[in-house]
């Protein structure tokens, strides 16, 4: 009986103690009591967020509390290995593009049925802009399936001119996986072909696979593309997705992927 | 009871009397009737891996085309192909390296590499030969996965013998179909017509087109025989189908429509000549001819898209069977094969020609040991020569037990597409040239200026495509028990040198020219399982299993390698697989199971019963990876049930109601074969006239 009057009052105690630490405001990084933000190893404040796998947006939230969840919502919490942001960031600008427009292409077969010709502008990508450029400061371009950089050569006289000195090459993992540059491994355009091996998916060594079937394009998981970007700083993308949603166009030549982009080097100098 | 055992006793006596009387006769080759191993000995005796399917155990059912049949095979399954027909695999191999040959006579023309079965109704068939594993050794180049032969009836009284057919099924499907056959001493004729129309259904309401779109056909098949005396006989075979189908297509919420047509012609004469006891000649002569057609409009009435294929196969073949001892015989055979071919995207009208020859030396041993050693050499003109092997051994324990083993070697030579095909893509702009033209037509590209960039060499290129190689082993054992027959083998095959797409070099503007490579390998393993078991008289029950293992040993790597990744689909991100996640070729479950209980009631009334089961598979990726993962959404495991009654109303006419998928399954996504549940009702006639 004493003894059960001992464990009473010892776990009312505790209960009183605990409750009264929880009293005690903790305040995360993102400056908020309680809140769920946390610090990556590259030192940057990461914040939870909102993922919605049909529409892949995602919305920073302060606290997890009283977030009203849609039906296709998911949280994703800092450190999650489902956040493409967490670690990933040294000293870097993160980014998830929707369907960047490289449709506008065509293929002329004005040459005769057996020469056809794929024509359409190549749209611009600038890593630190953040999306579509104009002017010589793109880094990578795309049109249909082709995907060029800016250094090198070009292989026809419509591609656009190549000022700057980025080259690709295509590296096998995840994006948190792959934290170096393997310089070795890095290519330009050149007259006799792109660095990125257009094969519109037949052979398994681009970017993409090809379904003789249905004729989709699909981008190859575990394929991360690895950028010198024009003016050196290097950048890491993942392509998650070909086509608009819904689809409009069988072509494809919608650009749905992640990037990173990192203006200080920081990844490693050497192969992984 | 002792007259009983009189009669027991003559019966004994009756038996050792004609046991010995057969071993006689057994120097004299008894059977003018060659079977799928190109030998004349029982096929009951061979140690090949053979099954026999009689019409018996087709006839119970009601099945009216091939793939109702082959269905509930074990060892062998009818799936889907992704153009919405229907290929037969066996063992896991693919329909592109299964034949089918109809009375020992090669069915050409396929459709992806899929012979399409509903081609071959089974009005006027007998019995149905199954050889499994390689039989390159037999029959040549392509059957590499085992041959299907088809038997068709022959009747061998006196007289005139008539038989009929009616179906009705759910699609308002109309299958009629008659036999008629005539024989007066050495005169014999046998024909059949067989006319089918089926609605064909839609499993997908949303869209605009149906899944199989309506078609008939009509088939005619005749063939005669006449004895010139007591040892020289002459045969000839004519057949004749037609099918037209409507043919659609969707783009964008626009419907192109048209229509398709398949023409097939064969005819074959052939003349037996029994020298003597011991040695018979057989001379063969087949010509077939394959034709398909097909056109889109779009509503406006435009042509939109057409296609033509136009094949030519012809044979003739020379066999010797010679019986030197009861122990020993030899078989001897050689021919000539050319084939043609016009079709649209091949510039020309290729031809190919072969010779061949086997040999097989069948050898016995006091009823217990038997050894069969085939060879055969095909000397493809533009290839260098193959030869194929088979070495069988089966070995009979007792009574209750006997084991067979057996290896093969065979190849598949590359088809006139991977060596002539001169094809651009509309709408993505690719080009895709035959191996045996993309020298010269790079060199023409060339010096038109129109390509930026040869990744091959153009002297690599010279080089001709090797065939598909392939070896394969079959470890089978028999046991007999009372009511019980227990069947068990062991398979394994691979197959290298797999022929794929791979980028010669790059037209201007970057677009890719392919060619053909020998690149991929395949490999299926696994075991079959059939027990027969007749507990009384009027009950039977049939059960099959199948557990399979196929897959591509260089993916199998890339995965030990962690080169493999998979993307979520809902999420989008991506992780990497491990060795234990890969599982194998698309479209094939590893465990297949088949169940067909017989239940006969008063001699008047049967009652058939089948179960088939199929563990889980995919069709398609679906995680960005190309290959077949435990990540990958798939079919989940799903059973078939079929139940037919036949009622006997007198000895000439049966009437059968039937259900085939009871419980109406359907994977409309995925599974275009299976139409849901089908009633169906039959009434069968026979008499002599």
């Amino acid at each position: 009986m004493n003894n059960f009057k001992f464990l009473f009052y010892f776990f009312s105690f505790l209960i009183l103690f605990v409750s009264c630490s929880s009293d005690e405001d903790e305040i995360d990084c993102n400056l908020v009591e309680n809140g769920p933000a946390m610090i990556d190893d590259c030192g940057d404040c990461q914040q939870a967020l909102i993922y919605d796998y049909v529409t892949h947006q995602s919305e920073f939230i302060d606290d997890t509390i009283d977030v009203n969840l849609g039906p296709t919502e998911m949280i994703v919490m800092p450190n999650s290995t489902q956040n493409p942001f967490w670690n990933s960031g040294c000293n870097s600008i993160l980014g998830s593009i929707n369907e960047f427009d490289a449709s506008d292409w065509i293929l002329d077969m004005s040459q005769g049925p057996n020469n056809p010709t794929a024509t359409g502008p190549f749209v611009k990508f600038s890593f630190s802009e953040g999306g579509e450029v104009l002017g010589d400061n793109w880094d990578v371009a795309f049109r249909g399936p082709t995907i060029i950089v800016n250094g090198g050569e070009g292989s026809s006289i419509d591609q656009p001119e190549r000022t700057g000195n980025a080259a690709v090459y295509i590296a096998n993992g995840t994006m948190n996986e792959i934290q170096s540059v393997d310089m070795s491994s890095l290519l330009q355009d050149s007259e006799s072909g792109t660095a990125i091996v257009d094969d519109l998916g037949f052979t398994g060594q681009g970017w993409c696979s090809y379904d003789m079937m249905t004729h989709i394009i699909s981008p190859i998981a575990g394929r991360i593309l690895v950028f010198r970007t024009h003016n050196n700083n290097y950048a890491k993308m993942e392509i998650l997705n070909f086509y608009d949603n819904p689809m409009t166009s069988q072509y494809g030549g919608f650009y749905t992927f992640n990037y990173v982009y990192d203006t200080n080097f920081n990844f490693d100098n050497s192969t992984e | 009871m002792r007259l009983f055992l009189f009669f027991l006793i003559f019966l004994k006596a009756q038996f050792v009397f004609a046991q010995e009387n057969l071993s006689e006769k057994n120097i004299e080759i008894d059977s003018v009737k060659i079977n799928v191993t190109k030998n004349f000995n029982s096929i009951k005796d061979s140690p090949f891996p053979l099954k026999v399917i009689n019409l018996k155990d087709f006839l119970l059912f009601g099945n009216n085309t091939l793939n109702d049949v082959l269905q509930t095979q074990t060892g062998i399954a009818v799936k889907s192909t992704r153009t919405n027909g229907q290929g037969v695999q066996i063992q896991g191999l693919d329909a592109s390296y299964v034949n089918i040959l109809i009375d020992g006579f090669p069915m050409i023309g396929r459709s992806f590499g899929a012979l399409d079965l509903k081609r071959i109704n089974l009005n006027n068939i007998q019995k149905i030969e199954i050889l499994k594993g390689n039989s390159s050794g037999f029959h040549g180049s392509n059957a590499i996965g085992g041959v299907i032969n088809i038997i068709t009836k022959d009747k061998n009284k006196n007289g005139s013998f008539f038989d009929s057919k009616l179906t009705y099924t759910t699609n308002k499907t109309i299958n009629p179909s008659f036999f008629l056959s005539y024989k007066r001493n050495r005169f014999t004729i046998n024909n059949s017509f067989n006319y089918y129309y089926t609605e064909g259904y839609d499993l997908i309401d949303s869209d605009l087109l149906k899944t199989i779109n309506p078609y008939f056909n009509y088939n005619f098949n005749t063939n005669f025989k006449y004895s010139l005396s007591n040892s020289s006989f002459l045969k000839s075979n004519f057949r004749f189908f037609n099918q037209t189908q409507k043919n659609t297509a969707e783009s964008f919420g626009s419907v192109f429509e048209g229509e398709s047509y398949i023409k097939e012609r064969s005819s074959s004469l052939s003349f037996t000549k029994k020298i003597n006891k011991k040695l018979i000649i057989e001379s063969d002569f087949y010509v077939t001819n394959y034709k398909s057609e097909e056109f889109l409009n779009d509503s406006s009435s435009n042509l939109f898209d057409d296609n033509f294929f136009d094949k030519v196969h012809i044979n003739r073949e020379i066999k010797i069977a010679y019986k030197k001892s009861e122990n020993l015989s030899l078989f001897l055979g050689g021919g000539i094969q050319n084939e043609s071919l016009e079709r649209k995207d091949i510039s020309f009208k290729p031809t190919q020609k072969l010779n061949f020859f086997y040999s097989q030396i069948d050898f016995q041993k006091t009823n217990k040991v038997k050894l069969v050693l085939g060879s055969r050499y095909d000397d493809y003109k533009d290839y260098k020569y193959r030869i194929s092997n088979n070495l069988a051994c089966g070995l009979k324990i007792n009574k209750n037990l006997k084991f067979k083993t057996s290896f093969g070697t065979g190849f598949k030579i590359p088809d006139f597409r991977q060596r002539y095909f001169n094809f651009t893509q509309s709408t993505i702009g690719y080009t895709v040239l035959g191996r045996e033209i993309v020298e010269q037509e790079i060199k023409l590209l060339q010096s038109q200026g129109l390509l930026s960039n040869v990744v091959y060499s153009l002297s690599d290129l010279g080089n001709t495509l090797n065939p598909e190689s392939s070896f394969s082993i079959n470890s089978s054992f028999n046991m007999f028990f009372e009511k019980i027959i227990l069947y068990g083998n062991f398979f394994k095959n691979n197959i290298n040198n797999l022929i794929e797409p791979q980028i010669v070099a790059y037209k201007n503007n970057s677009l890719p020219v392919f060619s053909y490579f020998n690149v991929e390998k395949v490999v299926t393993k696994g075991l079959e399982l059939d027990l027969d078991w007749g507990p009384t008289d009027f009950l039977d029950f049939k059960l099959g299993y199948q557990l399979l293992y196929a897959f591509d040993p260089d993916v199998k790597k890339e995965f030990e390698a962690g080169n493999i990744y998979a993307r979520d689909p809902q999420t989008l991100i991506s992780f990497q697989l491990q060795e234990k996640d890969y599982i194998g070729l698309f479209n094939r479950s590893k465990h297949t199971f088949n169940l067909k209980t017989f239940y006969s009631y008063n001699k008047k009334l049967d009652i058939a019963y089948a179960l088939s089961f199929f563990s889980r598979y995919a069709t398609v990726d679906s995680n960005d990876n190309g290959v077949y993962d435990k990540y990958d959404e798939d079919i989940s495991s799903y059973m078939l049930h079929d139940l037919v009654f036949s009622y006997k109303l007198n000895k000439k006419q049966t009437l059968q109601l039937g259900c085939n998928n009871i419980f109406d399954f359907t994977n409309p996504e995925n599974i275009s074969n299976i139409s849901g549940r089908i009633f169906f009702f039959n009434f069968k006639t026979n008499f002599l006239i």
